[in-house]
């Protein structure tokens, strides 16, 4: 009896423990929200590296800033936990150097600027992530590599939904992702080097994934992605909230803007204003030329200008177009003018979709953001309150880009 | 008042030197200056505002805490005003102003120290660019859109400790050299460099440009800090001393 009467205290007393702010043995790596630390930030100050700070489902208008390595931000359900910036706080999310963060499962929206936002930081993963309505980026990695975005959501936003931008090598994978009603579905600006953009969505934007080279930001130019096995289409919305380059890109599929050797491979493309696939010089003070881009074995359709198109200083710059499934191009016959093997049977035309043509066509003003949709419940990562904290300590494993197919039309 | 062309205008390695930022949209205009003509309206050359939207010459900084404020960033609540760009005498409406906040060139970034709120600071280097990482030049740089025009300007980075103003509005602050104050103004302070932005849509490199304070050799602008303080000393330890570049989007403007 005596030493029945023992464990039942020693029992009461570890319930105390972990109720008194998770510091019984067993918990001592999560830190909750609001159980523990009534706000997010409170919670993220006492995290240390390997940490969980695990967020229940509520609304929270918190900009948060994230200063320590290596620990885990997770929400338990990803349409319930919202970060509410109510178009007055800057970032939902905000990771200022530190290496090795993640963030996962929440929903951050109506932010000024970035939902989710990661800069100067070596090893970052965002995956299940809502972000929607906020003034710059959804989700966005800045002078950052080692990283990851995945199953994740970016809309409303008039600059890009997805962003990874000044990097080289990047290092870095977007994989399984919806992009929409944004500005810009992806930018890439000076983004360069075993960077992969695969399996994702990128619909109803002003333009669908763009790469660009500019002046603005260091490391130029862009250089060395791979777009593979993503859908893009409709990208002509003239109503989303839009910068300045998201209404001169407006109405292209997947356009390189001033980037070299990218490689563009089983995307499907359809229904375009202007191309479905281009590749363009990007003129800021400098004039970014294109060379050694390859565009192989994507299925492009619908394209009111064209659905493969090239503008190149020369042939010699070798960009290259074989095994697509397309109608119309500009140059015409632009797999035999510049095919990726074999010698050219047709003539090279440099000029054949003149910069003006997509620059000086009468663009819709930019909308309202505050008008961009929800986009409805997504998808909830796996036992995410059990589920192990994993911060993202080693570069990502490479995505076997031979094995992503062309994806069927949804 | 010094206006030579800055070599330090654009961060040499901008991705490393912590640095934050904000945009602050043109607000409005007049013939004040709370500076140099406070409480006198009407008695200045015409000044474009950014950012808090009812400037005025009867502005004090304590007013600008609780008035309306276009900057896109919650925390600051700041003035800044600068002359009016003329093109064939007539007056340009800039887009907006971006405000920076960096570490001064070689300095360390624990010296700095989180600038008072009523800090009235005037530009004491200028210069135009096309693009951000372009060395600015004294001649100005005519930019035809979509590029973007701009006039940048940098302000003083030491402060004396003790003074919110001065008789001649220079001599409370000063200028760091080789990333060190002078004993006579030991407190390092943010370096704030502002660059205005104007889209020139209609004009040429042959239009005659001129500033409403005369030639543009007298380009300049003035500041009076007004910031939620707890915001601002915020961002200067998490991007400053840690060394990050926390908001660049909001100072390349992508022909935006």
């Amino acid at each position: 009896m005596k030493t029945l009467r023992l464990l039942i205290s020693t029992a009461a007393l570890m319930a105390v423990l972990a109720s008194c702010g998770g510091s019984s043995s067993s918990n001592a790596n999560v830190k909750r929200v609001p159980q523990d630390f009534k706000t997010i930030q409170e919670a993220v100050d006492a995290a240390v590296a390997g940490d969980l700070v695990l967020i229940d489902k509520g609304t929270y208008s918190e900009a948060v800033t994230v200063e320590t390595d290596n620990i885990v931000i997770r929400g338990i359900d990803r349409n319930e936990v919202i970060l509410e910036g109510d178009y007055t706080l800057d970032n939902g999310i905000r990771i200022v150097g530190a290496k090795g963060v993640v963030v996962e499962n929440m929903t951050a929206r109506n932010y000024r600027a970035n939902g989710f936002f990661w800069t100067g930081v070596d090893g970052y993963r965002g995956s299940y992530l809502t972000a929607v309505r906020n003034g710059d980026y959804g989700i966005y990695a800045f002078d950052s590599v080692n990283g990851i975005f995945e199953h994740s959501y970016g809309g409303g936003s008039p600059d890009a939904g997805f962003y990874i931008g000044q990097c080289k090598p990047c290092n870095a994978i977007i994989n399984d992702v919806i992009a929409e009603n944004n500005g810009l579905g992806y930018s890439g600006t000076n983004a360069s080097g075993n960077l992969v953009i695969a399996n994702s969505t990128f619909r109803q934007n002003r333009a669908g994934i763009v790469p660009n080279s500019l002046d603005s930001e260091k490391l130029s130019p862009q250089e060395d992605n791979i777009i593979v096995g993503n859908l893009v289409y409709s990208n002509n919305n003239g109503l989303t909230p839009a910068i300045g380059a998201a209404k001169l890109a407006m109405g292209n599929g997947i356009l390189v803007a001033g980037g070299n050797r990218n490689q563009i491979l089983r995307n499907r493309v359809w229904d375009h204003d202007i191309t479905g696939i281009g590749i363009v010089p990007n003129s800021d003070k400098s004039l970014f030329w294109v060379e050694g881009n390859s565009v192989q074995e994507n299925d492009v359709s619908d394209s009111r200008a064209a659905d493969l198109a090239l503008t190149a200083l020369d042939a010699k710059a070798n960009n290259c177009f074989s095994k697509n499934v397309f109608a119309t191009s500009k140059p015409a016959d632009i797999e035999n003018a510049q095919p990726c093997s074999g010698t050219a049977t047709a003539p090279f035309d440099k000029d054949p979709l003149p910069l003006a043509d997509l620059i000086n066509r009468v663009k819709p003003d930019s909308g309202d953001i505050k008008k961009m949709p929800d986009p409805g419940p997504q998808t909830n990562m796996p036992n995410a309150a059990k589920a192990k904290a994993v911060p993202m300590i080693a570069p990502p494993t490479p995505l076997d880009v031979a094995l992503v197919t062309l994806p069927a039309k949804p | 008042m010094s206006l030579g062309v800055s070599e330090s205008v654009v961060d040499p390695d901008s991705g490393r030197r912590g640095s934050f930022g904000v945009v602050c949209p043109f607000s409005h205009r007049n013939e004040d200056d709370p500076i140099v003509f406070p409480d006198e309206s009407g008695v200045s050359h015409q000044h474009d505002y950014f950012g808090a939207t009812s400037v005025s010459a009867s502005t004090r900084w304590k007013s600008l805490l609780t008035m309306p404020n276009l900057c896109k960033s919650m925390g600051d609540l700041s003035a800044y005003w600068a002359p009016t760009l003329q093109a064939n005498l007539a007056d340009v409406d800039p887009t907006e102003m971006a405000v920076y906040l960096r570490t001064p060139t070689e300095a360390d970034p624990s010296d700095i120290v989180t600038p008072p709120n009523g800090l009235q600071l005037m530009s004491v280097r200028s210069g135009w660019t096309c693009a951000r990482t372009d060395e600015p030049t004294a001649q100005m740089q005519y930019c035809p859109p979509p590029s973007t025009t701009r006039l940048i300007l940098e302000y003083p980075d030491c402060w004396d400790g003790e003074n919110l103003s001065s008789a001649d509005h220079y001599s409370h602050v000063a200028v760091s050299v080789h990333g060190k104050c002078p004993t006579t103004h030991p407190n390092m302070i943010p370096q704030m460099a502002t660059e205005i932005r104007y889209e020139l849509k209609g004009f040429s490199k042959d239009t005659t440009y001129a500033l409403s304070s005369g030639a543009l050799d007298t380009a300049h602008a003035d500041a009076i800090l007004a910031w939620d303080q707890k915001v601002l000393a915020k961002e200067i330890r998490s991007c400053i001393k840690r060394r990050v570049n926390c908001d660049l989007t909001w100072f390349t403007a992508i022909q935006g």
